[in-house]
């Protein structure tokens, strides 16, 4: 009886230590921006993606939720930042509440929206008789036989075309670079935690002893 | 079960740290020598279990191991977990160094209650049942914590306590088993 006791004891500890040991249970939480797209990913230390959890996006200054949404079941929540955010030139927050206690922020300086919303400004403002030109090469002597598709793409259509690219192959990188920023738990963590546990009995013991001597 | 930092509201938070300092106060008035030593297992055990969580549907809940440390440590389960839960803090960034009283709270006084109840019958079950209760209860402190800073309390606590049912019965198992094996083998740990 002794032997099956200890059989489903060990089972037990091994089934959890070897199959589900993670690092729960915070929840985070990372933004990127493009233009005036923000995107936000929220998820546990585990890589578990924290699914219908509040995403607000609070001004810094003023201290007010200016958009809130909630995550998609991938933990991924996509918002457009109104043009107010420009002009006031505010720092913003992201804060994911996923309940139970667990909430979590990140800040986004206005700096880093403005850097992504710079090259979508340049494009604005561009005179409209300058982007409608058609591309120098465009004008220049064409052969007769050339394709007239080829000759009359406007310099606004192709950034557009590039821009598009760009996002579309960008997209992932940023996104990854972001998640990079997570600060994981280490093993070195564990120890210095259970190093400090002894060492804080090591004193505790010291002191008593000396009480009683 | 950790209540994050920003979450809680001010006089839930005062009264989460003056149960922790009282408590604190009142069981390190009692501590002997030779509670250290198992005070310090514990406390690593307590810390470390909280890295081995089970998932629940959409969400997912870590062992808390609050029971054993009151079963075994009665009311110096306070100082343990307060130790446990402020390098949890510090080191995981569970919780928070503002919410660490709220928190001790709710960890440790069920755990120091099972530990009470405990200590005038000692048997492997009893320690199994007392573990489980000790979970749940802290799941019910905890959605009180979060009713009282703005949440609703009944579906908060609910979702709580739905959450850590399966933790409790895991939790039960694991204290059954090392209650017995205490009690055959070194039933002094339990004086």
């Amino acid at each position: 009886m002794l032997s099956v006791k200890k059989y489903v004891f060990f089972s037990l500890i091994f089934t959890l230590i070897g199959g589900n040991i993670c690092f729960a249970h915070r929840v985070n939480i990372f933004c990127w921006s493009e233009n005036k797209d923000l995107y936000c990913e929220a998820k546990y230390p585990s890589g578990e993606k924290v699914k219908k959890g509040q995403v607000n996006i609070i001004d810094l200054v003023t201290k007010k939720v200016i958009l809130s949404k909630t995550t998609d079941t991938k933990g991924k929540v996509h918002f457009i930042l109104p043009n107010a955010v420009f002009t006031q030139k505010h720092d913003l927050e992201a804060e994911i509440l996923a309940g139970m206690g667990h909430r979590n922020t990140w800040k986004i300086p206005f700096s880093d929206l403005q850097e992504a919303n710079t090259e979508n400004n340049l494009k604005n403002q561009a005179s409209p008789a300058e982007t409608t030109d058609v591309l120098p090469w465009a004008n220049e002597a064409t052969p007769s036989n050339e394709q007239p598709t080829k000759t009359n793409l406007s310099e606004q259509k192709l950034e557009k075309i590039i821009d598009k690219v760009m996002s579309k192959k960008l997209q992932p990188i940023l996104e990854k670079l972001t998640l990079l920023q997570e600060d994981k738990i280490t093993l070195q963590d564990v120890f210095a935690g259970i190093g400090y546990i002894f060492g804080l009995m090591g004193v505790a013991m010291y002191f008593m002893s000396k009480k009683q001597s | 079960m950790h209540i994050s930092e920003g979450v809680l509201s001010l006089p839930v938070l005062i009264t989460g740290w003056t149960g922790t300092v009282l408590g604190l106060a009142y069981s390190l008035k009692k501590l002997t020598t030779d509670q250290i030593p198992k005070m310090g297992i514990l406390a690593a055990v307590f810390f470390v279990a909280s890295l081995i969580h089970v998932p629940i549907g959409p969400s997912s809940a870590h062992l808390l191991l609050n029971g054993l440390v009151g079963l075994l440590l009665g009311i110096f389960a306070i100082p343990t977990i307060f130790i446990g839960l402020l390098l949890q803090a510090l080191l995981f960034q569970f919780g928070g160094l503002t919410t660490l009283g709220a928190n001790t709270v709710i960890m440790s006084f069920p755990a120091v209650i099972a530990g009470l109840i405990f200590h005038k019958r000692q048997s492997p079950l009893l320690a199994g049942i007392l573990s489980a209760l000790t979970v749940l209860t802290s799941a019910i402190l905890a959605g009180l914590a979060l009713g009282c800073s703005g949440e609703q309390f009944i579906p908060v606590a609910k979702l709580l306590v739905v959450a850590h049912l399966p933790i409790a019965g895991v939790e039960a198992i694991i204290t059954y088993f090392i209650i017995s094996f205490i009690l055959k083998t070194r039933s002094e740990l339990l004086n």
